[in-house]
C-alpha cells in the first residue's frame, strides 16, 4: 500500500507539472480533453511503475506496527475519498450549466431545442442573481443599494484566479 | 489489503443508497436562500452518512478476512494487481481534488463576477453593468460550442439535440436530480 501511495502522489506531481508547462507554453484547443489524456498517460505510468517495484527489489520495507498503522490511514483516505468523489459529482450535477441544458433539451417534446427555446427554459441573468446570492452568503462580496464590491478575502480570490487564469492561458471570458 | 477495499466500497454503496433515501422520502423538497446553501447542506449530510456507517468497514473487512482473500491475493500475481487498482484509485482522488481547484479557475461564473468587481473603475458593479461587462449571448454561445465539441448535442439547422452520449449524461443527472430533490440547478 505504501508503494501505491508513493507512486500516485509521484505521478500526480509530475501530471501537475506537465500539465502546467504545456498549458503555459501552447494554446491548447481542447482543455479538459488534453488535461485528461496527460492524467491518463501518467496514470498509466504509475501502474507500469507499481508493476516493476512489486516485482523488483524496490519494495519500501516497513516494520510491523508502522505498516499496520499505515495500512489504516490508507483505508481512512481511501474510504472518505469515495465520499469526496460522490459529493463532486453531486456538485457538478447539480451546479453545471451544460448538463442543466442537456437535461432541458433531452426533457423537451421534440427532443431538440433552437438556442431562443433554450434562452427561455434557462436564464444567464439568473444564474448570476444566485452567484451574487451565493457571494454575499460565503463574505466574497458585499451588497449595498444594488451595488456590489469586493471584500478583502473576495478581491485575494480576484487576483489569484486572473493570474492563473493568463499564466494558464485559459479563457478570461468565462 | 484487497478485504479492506472492498469493504470501503461496498460500505460506500451503502452509503450513497442510504444519502438517496435519506432525500427522497422527505416529503416537501428543503428549501433554500442560496445554491451554495444547498450544497452545504448536501456535503454536511454525505460526511455525515459517511463518518455514521464507517463502523461497516471493519465489519466487512472481518467477514472477508477469515475467507483467506488476502493471503491468497497476495500469493500470486493478484497482490500486484491490488496495489494497482489503488494507485489507480488514488490518483484519481487526486486527480479529482485538483480539478475543484482548476474548475474555480477556468469555468467559475462567481471567480468571474469577482473579476468583473475587481477590474471595473471604482471597485464597485450594479447588476446591470454585471450583465453587460459578462456579456450573456457570448456565455450562451460558449456553453453551446463546448457541448457541441464534447459531442454532447448537434446541430440540425437551428435545433440542438442530443447524442448517445448526451442522453446517458442528461439521463443520469435527471435521475440524480430527482431522486436527491436537488431542483432544476444549474
Amino acid at each position: 500500500m505504501v508503494n501505491a501511495i508513493v507512486v500516485a502522489t509521484v505521478c500526480f506531481v509530475l501530471f501537475l507539472a506537465t500539465h502546467i508547462i504545456v498549458f503555459h507554453k501552447t494554446d491548447v484547443r481542447r482543455k479538459f480533453r488534453t488535461m485528461l489524456f496527460i492524467a491518463i498517460a501518467f496514470c498509466l505510468l504509475g501502474c507500469g511503475l507499481i508493476l516493476f517495484i512489486s516485482g523488483g527489489t524496490l519494495q519500501i520495507q516497513l516494520s510491523n506496527t508502522s505498516a499496520r498503522y499505515l495500512l489504516y490511514l490508507g483505508i481512512l483516505l481511501f474510504y472518505f475519498s469515495l465520499s469526496y468523489c460522490y459529493f463532486h459529482t453531486v456538485v457538478v450535477i447539480d451546479r453545471s450549466i451544460s448538463v442543466r441544458l442537456l437535461v432541458e433539451i433531452a426533457s423537451a417534446r421534440d427532443k431538440g431545442l433552437t438556442e431562443q427555446e433554450i434562452r427561455k427554459r434557462y436564464s444567464v441573468r439568473g444564474k448570476f442573481r444566485d452567484e451574487l446570492r451565493d457571494l454575499v452568503f460565503l463574505k466574497r462580496v458585499t451588497e449595498d443599494k444594488g451595488v456590489y464590491k469586493n471584500t478583502a478575502q473576495g478581491q485575494r480570490h480576484a487576483r489569484i484566479v486572473s493570474f492563473l487564469r493568463s499564466y494558464l492561458n485559459l479563457s478570461t471570458h468565462r | 489489503m484487497m478485504s479492506q477495499i472492498i469493504a470501503c466500497l461496498i460500505t460506500a454503496m451503502i452509503c450513497v443508497g442510504a444519502h438517496m433515501i435519506f432525500f427522497y422520502l422527505q416529503r416537501r423538497p428543503l428549501q433554500f436562500e442560496s445554491p451554495v446553501r444547498k450544497l452545504l447542506y448536501q456535503g454536511k449530510v454525505v460526511l455525515a452518512i459517511w463518518v455514521l456507517f464507517a463502523p461497516l468497514v471493519v465489519v466487512f473487512q472481518n467477514m472477508f478476512e477469515p475467507t483467506g482473500m488476502d493471503r491468497v491475493i497476495y500469493q500470486g500475481m493478484t497482490g500486484r494487481y491490488a496495489s494497482l487498482v489503488f494507485a489507480t484509485a488514488f490518483f484519481f482522488y487526486l486527480f479529482f481534488l485538483y480539478l475543484t481547484a482548476y474548475y474555480m479557475v477556468d469555468r467559475s461564473v462567481s471567480s468571474r463576477i469577482m473579476i468583473e468587481i475587481e477590474t471595473s473603475p471604482d471597485g464597485t458593479i450594479a447588476f446591470d453593468r454585471l450583465s453587460q461587462a459578462y456579456d450573456v449571448d457570448a456565455k450562451y454561445r460558449d456553453q453551446l460550442n463546448g457541448m457541441l465539441q464534447g459531442g454532447f448535442v448537434v446541430r440540425e439547422q437551428d435545433t440542438y439535440k442530443c447524442t448517445m452520449k448526451g442522453l446517458f449524461v442528461a439521463r443520469i443527472a435527471y435521475f440524480f436530480k430527482t431522486v436527491l430533490r436537488l431542483g432544476a440547478g444549474g
